[in-house]
């Protein structure tokens, strides 16, 4: 530390604001254990709010509360000694008046001091006269790893963020005065919800199934679930690498768990997912919500790799969900599929209105379906961008273009018959996903590669995310930056006929 | 309730250095127009509300009392970070959050000094922050610069 120091030549400060939900992952024990061996010059401010997105789980809260309700107090006086050990003798008294106004304090013996940090707190985290004092104190006096601990309330100053269940953790626009949120009017229930009351539907006739949650309950639609089978569900805090490792030995055991995982948080637990599960061959089942385009969170929470990470593992099973009735069925599929692992994917927002089946079918495994017969252009689709193949679909047929659109259902197994079918029948085949590169598409073209239909002259185009991080946009503000649109199918189609879009249209 | 609020005192504050010149006693009602321009701000573009209200206070007592950029500040997951945005520079910008072109709702390196590292999933913040203070992360000012 002291050689840091004086290589830098002055003295930063490094502060970290952790809530208590983020305490839930391995990954900030991973960090402290280490700082606290590096003695690194690190101020983490603890924000106890006890609340994230959900009530907070397990024994970590728990111990915070029984920190914050002050059962492990010392009195004042060996406070203030133990602090002044620490921050040397020139400790502004107004820390210690600080911390006799708060709910209660600790020092020593608690679990972060074992981990080489300075415990300070719990304090009042809206009282000013409190913080500040105690700040500048770390500031001016301390040395090595210090954590601070701070009590907060989660929509504090707002009554009617405070009376939410949620808090308003993340909102709608809304009215400042009542607090009521705007709602869009939507014309088909969610694909989280359609996934929620299909896997209800399911675990009603089958009680092996269980469902994991990272600290999602709501956002994965999983608290429906947990309201029906409240003994069948586990939310485990945010700790996907848990979660993942935790359904595969739920699976061992011959139950049925459906780890419900958005894309982008189940990167969280990929070598989990590679070790764990695939290898073992264990039927886990992912539920991957939020797949693709998300919109307004953009690329930090963008589902655009799941397909390229999952369809490269053996044993898996890669699904995607065209419409509802498509996850209903897919649901369904991977409630009976004790094979191995097999995984989902389905985007944010609402379904595109389709009518629904009572029951979700199991589907053949490797078995897309075609939507509308042409003889000239072929789209292949796998997920979510299927409405915009058939809106092309529409255009291309007007300009003369003779089009079949087919829903590939899988990424992983391929159905070969149907690619070799496409690609022997049409002058152009458009393989399309909402993922990254290195995804479906990839795999179709392998496929055509090995088999030389690469060279029966048909010309194949395979559309994917691009190579770049989409800015935050509309989702189909960012499908359209992404060139996954309808307009950009058609566009695709006539560049491979060496044609473009206005020549066709005179033609 | 006005739309947008009246905000005396925050109206003084561009940036953090701005923060530090005013008296300790008047950051409770800084705080208190902070939160109403929170408020009122997420009321129009929808977002993360809950989170960022409950550390209105420790974002300004942060600022008050650290030397940000130069001392690195880094918010865990990110969500919380919108009062931190409308105290470093961004304020004028706050009504874009979330919208194309506009603020992103976690931090993120290229849109401010302010931000030393991004974030939007969770428990990060330990890591990169026990990095800085090492030889490496630690030597002259600030390296971050807008990109």
């Amino acid at each position: 530390m002291a050689v840091a120091h004086g290589l830098a030549g002055e003295k930063h400060n490094v502060i970290a604001v952790i809530g208590d939900g983020a305490m839930s992952a391995g990954m900030a024990y991973e960090a402290m254990n280490n700082a606290g061996a590096l003695d690194a010059r690190l101020i983490v401010i603890l924000n106890d709010n006890d609340m994230s997105i959900a009530p907070p789980q397990g024994a970590m809260s728990a111990y915070l509360a029984r920190l914050a309700s002050g059962r492990t107090y010392q009195g004042v006086r060996d406070f203030g000694k133990k602090l002044t050990s620490y921050l040397g003798e020139g400790v502004d008294r107004a820390i210690t008046r600080a911390v006799e106004h708060a709910r209660g304090y600790v020092t020593g013996g608690t679990l972060f001091e074992e981990m080489g940090f300075f415990h300070i707190g719990p304090i009042d985290g809206h009282n000013l006269k409190h913080l500040v004092p105690v700040l500048k104190n770390v500031r001016d006096n301390g040395n090595g790893p210090v954590l601070i601990h701070v009590v907060t309330k989660k929509g504090k100053g707002y009554p009617p963020a405070e009376a939410a269940a949620d808090k308003y953790h993340g909102v709608n626009r809304f009215d400042v005065i009542t607090g009521a949120q705007a709602k869009a009017p939507a014309n088909a229930p969610s694909y989280t919800k359609v996934f929620a009351q299909s896997l209800v539907q399911e675990a009603r006739e089958d009680e092996r199934i269980v469902a994991v949650t990272a600290a999602m309950p709501s956002g994965t639609g999983l608290d429906l679930f947990e309201k029906e089978f409240p003994e069948r569900t586990f939310d485990v805090g945010i700790a996907e690498q848990h979660a993942v490792t935790f359904a595969a030995g739920l699976a061992t055991e011959g139950l049925r768990p459906f780890a419900a995982i958005y894309s982008t948080f189940l990167q969280r637990g990929y070598d989990q997912v590679v070790h764990d599960v695939a290898l073992q061959n264990l039927p886990v089942r992912f539920a991957i919500d939020r797949a693709g385009f998300v919109g307004a969170d953009g690329p930090t929470h963008c589902g655009a790799f799941d397909i390229t990470y999952l369809a490269s593992l053996p044993n898996f099973v890669v699904m995607a969900a065209s419409d509802e009735a498509e996850l209903r069925h897919m649901v369904r599929t991977a409630v009976e599929h004790d094979q191995g692992p097999i995984a989902f994917r389905y985007p944010r927002g609402n379904g595109v209105g389709v009518e629904m089946p009572e029951r979700g079918e199991v589907l053949e495994l490797g078995r897309g379906r075609v939507l509308r017969e042409g003889t000239k252009v072929a789209l292949l689709s796998l997920g979510s961008r299927l409405e915009d193949c058939l809106k092309a679909a529409d255009e291309l047929d007007a300009a003369g273009l003779s089009t079949t659109v087919a829903d590939a259902r899988f990424a992983k197994p391929l159905d070969t018959a149907l690619i070799r079918r496409l690609a022997l029948e049409h002058e152009v085949l458009i393989p399309i996903e909402e993922g990254a590169i290195g995804g479906f598409g990839s795999h179709v073209l392998h496929f055509l590669a090995h088999e030389g239909l690469l060279e029966s002259g048909v010309k194949v185009r395979p559309m994917a995310m691009p190579d770049r991080f989409i800015n935050h946009a509309k989702p189909e503000r960012m499908v359209e930056d992404a060139g996954l649109d309808a307009g950009a199918i058609v566009r695709t189609v006539f560049a491979a006929l060496g044609q473009s879009a206005e020549s066709a249209a005179r033609a | 309730m006005k739309s947008p609020p009246d905000t005396p005192i925050l109206d003084t504050v561009g940036t953090p250095a701005d923060l530090k010149r005013l008296s300790q006693d008047d950051l409770p009602q800084l705080a208190d127009e902070l939160r109403a321009e929170l408020i009122d701000a997420v009321s129009k573009t929808g977002g993360h509300l809950g989170a960022g209200l409950g550390v209105v206070e420790l974002t300004v007592a942060l600022h008050y009392v650290f030397d940000t950029p130069d001392d690195r500040l880094i918010w865990d997951v990110g969500h919380q970070a919108y009062p931190h945005k409308i105290l470093t520079g961004r304020r004028d910008r706050i009504r874009t959050l979330r919208q194309e072109g506009g603020l992103y709702g976690f931090t993120k390196r290229s849109e401010s000094e302010y931000d030393p590292f991004g974030t939007a999933h969770s428990s990060t913040s330990i890591s990169a922050g026990s990095a800085w203070p090492l030889p490496m992360g630690s030597q002259g000012k600030s390296t971050m610069s807008l990109r």
